[in-house]
C-alpha cells in the first residue's frame, strides 16, 4: 500500500510533509533556540536575528514556542484521531455484523453523542476524570467518533450484503476474513478522508480547549495556542499568525493529500489509475526509443 | 467422489420457510421434499417468486427454515449453529454459483485471488492452492493469462466461467447453480450448458435452478417443478417434458415456442391457466 502511495506525486508530497512534521514532533523541543516559557521586556517584537519570528505579548520567542509546542500539538491531533478511529470505526463495522441488539445500541449511542453539547461534555469529563491532555483528547475523540461510526457503517453496509461477500460466507469465511479480504479496501478510502479532516480539527481543538482550562495548561506552548495569542495582537503584528497557520495548514493539507492518495491507490479506481499510468509510462518509453 | 455412493448428497424433507413481512408473513416454501443422489443433476424450475432461490438459500444455511429437515452430505444441518455451518462450509462439500457473475466476484480481486479464496479459507497451503486454481482454469477453458485480470476486465461468459471455477476448486460433492445461464447471451449460454454437462459427467452432483425449462431439460437427469412455494411435480427430465402431469408443468412446457401456429398455442395456454387458477 505504502509503495503504491509513494508511486503518486501527491502521495510523495504528503508523506514527505508528514515525515517532516513527525521529526518536528520528536526533535522540535530540543531544537528550540531559547526557553519557550521565558518572558522578556522585549514584547511584540518584529523578527530580528535574536528572535527569528519575533516575540509574543509576554516577550517570549515565537520560534521557540512553535518548535517546543509541536510535540504536544501533533500528539494531540494523533490522539484525537486514534480515539475516534477506535471508538468510531470498529463499532461502525461491527454494528453490521454483531446482530440487531448491538446495532441498535451503537446507533442510539451515536445519536446521543451527536446531540450532546460539546462544552458541557468536556467539562463533565474533566470533572469526572480530572484535568489533563489525555482526558481532553479522549473527550474530543469521543465527540468526533459518530462521524467515523457513520462513515464506516455506511461503507460496510454497502459491501456486506453484496453477493461476493455472501460467496465468501458460503465458503466458510469468518467475519475477520471478510473484513480483511473484502471490506477493508472499500471502507478505507472514506475513512481516510474523514481521518484527514479530523486530524485538522484536532490541531485547532487542542488549543481551543485551553481557554476552558481543560487540556493544555496556559504557559505550555502549542501551535494552536500561539495562533490564538497572535490573533489578539493583530493591530501590532498583523503578519504574526502566518507562522503557526502555515504549520497547521501544511499538516492538514498533507493529511488531506494522503487521504486522496489512499483513495486513488485502493480499490478498483486506484488500480485503473495505476494501470493507465503504467501504460502511459510504457508508451512514453517506447516513444523515446523510437 | 463421495464416500458412500448410495448416500444422497442432499436430502430435503418437508421444508417450510417463512419470510417476515411488514404485514404478516410470506410462506416462501411449503413442505418441499427433494433429494439429490451423488453425481446426479436435478433441475428446479419455477417462475419468479416460486421459491427457487429460497430453496437454495435454505440448503446453504443462509435462510433458517421453520420446519423440515436438511441433510447435506450425510450431515443433518437443520439446527446447525453459525459455528457448525462454518465448519461444514470449510470442508467445501457444498458450493454455489450466483446468478450474476459480475456482482458475485469482488471487483478489487483478480481472477486468481478470487479463485484461491475458498481454498485459503479451508486452510490449504498457498502453493497447493495456486496449483489447483491453475487446474480449474483449464477445466473451465479459461486462459491462464486471464488470472491476473479483474472481473471488470472480463467478458460476461468468462466471468461466469470464473464463478463456476470458484465453485469447483474445493472439489464439492454438490454445486447449486442459481440461474447460471440467464445472464448470458445465447452463444455463451450454449457453452455454459456444455460446461455443466462436463461437470455432470465428471461426477459432481448439480442442483440447477432456472425459470427456463429449455436450458434445464438438456442437462438435468430429474426435474422438480416449483409452483407458489410447493414442489408440484418431480420426475425424470424426459417424462416432465414429454408427459407433464401438473397443469403448471403443462403450462411451462406449453410456453416453450413451437413451430405450430401461435394462435393454437395461446388458446392451449389460456385453457391451462384457467385450470391452474380454478
Amino acid at each position: 500500500m505504502l509503495r503504491r502511495i509513494l508511486g503518486l506525486t501527491s502521495g510523495r508530497i504528503a508523506v514527505g510533509i508528514l515525515a517532516a512534521v513527525a521529526l518536528l514532533a520528536v526533535f522540535g523541543p530540543l531544537l528550540a533556540p531559547q526557553d519557550p516559557l521565558a518572558g522578556s521586556t522585549d514584547i511584540l517584537a518584529s523578527p530580528s536575528a535574536r528572535h527569528l519570528l519575533g516575540t509574543d505579548y509576554l516577550g517570549r520567542d515565537v520560534l521557540s514556542r512553535l518548535l517546543a509546542g509541536s510535540r504536544l500539538s501533533v500528539l494531540g491531533a494523533v490522539q484525537v484521531t486514534l480515539m475516534a478511529l477506535v471508538v468510531g470505526v470498529v463499532p461502525g463495522i461491527l454494528s453490521v455484523y454483531l446482530g440487531r441488539g448491538f446495532e441498535w445500541v451503537t446507533l442510539r449511542l451515536a445519536d446521543t453523542l451527536i446531540a450532546l453539547p460539546f462544552l458541557v461534555f468536556a467539562v463533565a469529563v474533566t470533572a469526572l476524570l480530572g484535568n489533563g491532555i489525555p482526558q481532553a483528547m479522549f473527550t474530543v475523540g469521543i465527540m468526533v467518533s459518530p462521524l467515523f461510526f457513520r462513515v464506516s457503517r455506511a461503507a460496510t453496509l454497502s459491501v456486506a450484503r453484496s453477493p461476493y461477500v455472501e460467496a465468501a460466507v458460503i465458503s466458510g469465511a469468518s467475519i475477520a476474513w471478510i473484513v480483511r479480504r473484502h471490506l477493508w479496501a472499500k471502507v478505507l478510502p472514506p475513512i481516510a478522508i474523514a481521518l484527514a479532516n479530523t486530524a485538522g480539527v484536532g490541531f485547532v481543538v487542542v488549543s481551543s480547549l485551553t481557554f476552558l482550562g481543560i487540556g493544555v495548561r496556559p504557559p505550555a506552548p502549542t501551535w494552536g495556542g500561539v495562533l490564538a495569542s497572535d490573533l489578539g495582537y493583530l493591530s501590532y503584528r498583523p503578519w504574526a499568525p502566518l507562522a503557526p497557520t502555515v504549520l497547521i495548514m501544511a499538516t492538514v493539507w498533507a493529511c488531506n493529500l494522503l487521504a486522496d492518495a489512499v483513495r486513488d491507490v485502493s480499490g478498483e479506481a486506484g488500480r485503473a489509475l495505476l494501470h493507465t499510468r503504467t501504460i502511459r509510462g510504457r508508451l512514453a518509453a517506447a516513444g523515446r526509443d523510437a | 467422489m463421495s464416500a458412500d455412493p448410495t448416500r444422497p448428497v442432499l436430502d430435503v424433507t418437508g421444508l417450510d420457510v417463512y419470510y417476515r413481512r411488514r404485514h404478516g408473513r410470506l410462506h416462501a416454501l411449503r413442505a418441499a421434499t427433494l433429494s439429490v443422489a451423488p453425481g446426479e443433476t436435478v433441475g428446479v424450475i419455477g417462475e419468479t417468486g416460486s421459491g427457487k432461490s429460497t430453496l437454495a438459500r435454505a440448503v446453504l444455511g443462509l435462510v433458517r427454515p421453520s420446519a423440515g429437515r436438511i441433510v447435506v452430505a450425510g450431515e443433518d444441518v437443520t439446527g446447525h449453529s453459525a459455528r457448525r455451518w462454518r465448519a461444514l462450509r470449510r470442508r467445501g462439500v457444498l458450493q454455489y454459483v450466483f446468478q450474476d457473475p459480475l456482482r458475485s466476484l469482488d471487483p478489487d480481486l483478480s481472477v486468481a485471488e478470487s479463485l484461491v479464496e475458498p481454498l485459503l479459507i479451508a486452510g490449504r497451503a498457498r502453493a497447493e492452492a495456486a496449483e489447483r486454481v491453475r487446474a480449474q482454469l483449464a477445466r473451465v477453458h479459461l486462459d491462464a493469462a486471464l488470472s491476473s485480470r479483474l472481473p471488470g476486465e472480463l467478458s460476461g461468459g468468462q466471468r461466469q466461467r470464473v464463478a463456476v471455477a470458484r465453485a469447483l476448486v474445493t472439489d464439492p460433492e454438490l454445486v447449486i447453480l442459481d440461474e447460471p445461464v440467464s445472464a448470458l447471451d445465447s452463444a455463451n449460454r450454449v457453452r455454459a450448458l456444455e460446461l455443466l454437462k462436463q461437470l455432470r459427467d465428471a461426477g459432481t452432483a448439480l442442483l440447477f435452478i432456472s425459470h427456463d425449462l429449455g436450458s434445464v431439460a438438456g442437462v438435468a437427469d430429474r426435474i422438480a417443478v416449483l409452483y407458489q412455494g410447493e414442489i408440484v411435480e418431480v420426475g425424470p427430465a424426459r417424462s416432465i417434458v414429454n408427459k407433464p402431469r401438473h397443469p403448471y408443468t403443462r403450462l411451462l412446457v406449453g410456453s416453450a415456442p413451437t413451430l405450430r401456429s401461435a394462435a393454437a398455442d395461446r388458446a392451449r395456454r389460456d385453457a391451462l391457466r384457467e385450470l391452474l387458477h380454478a
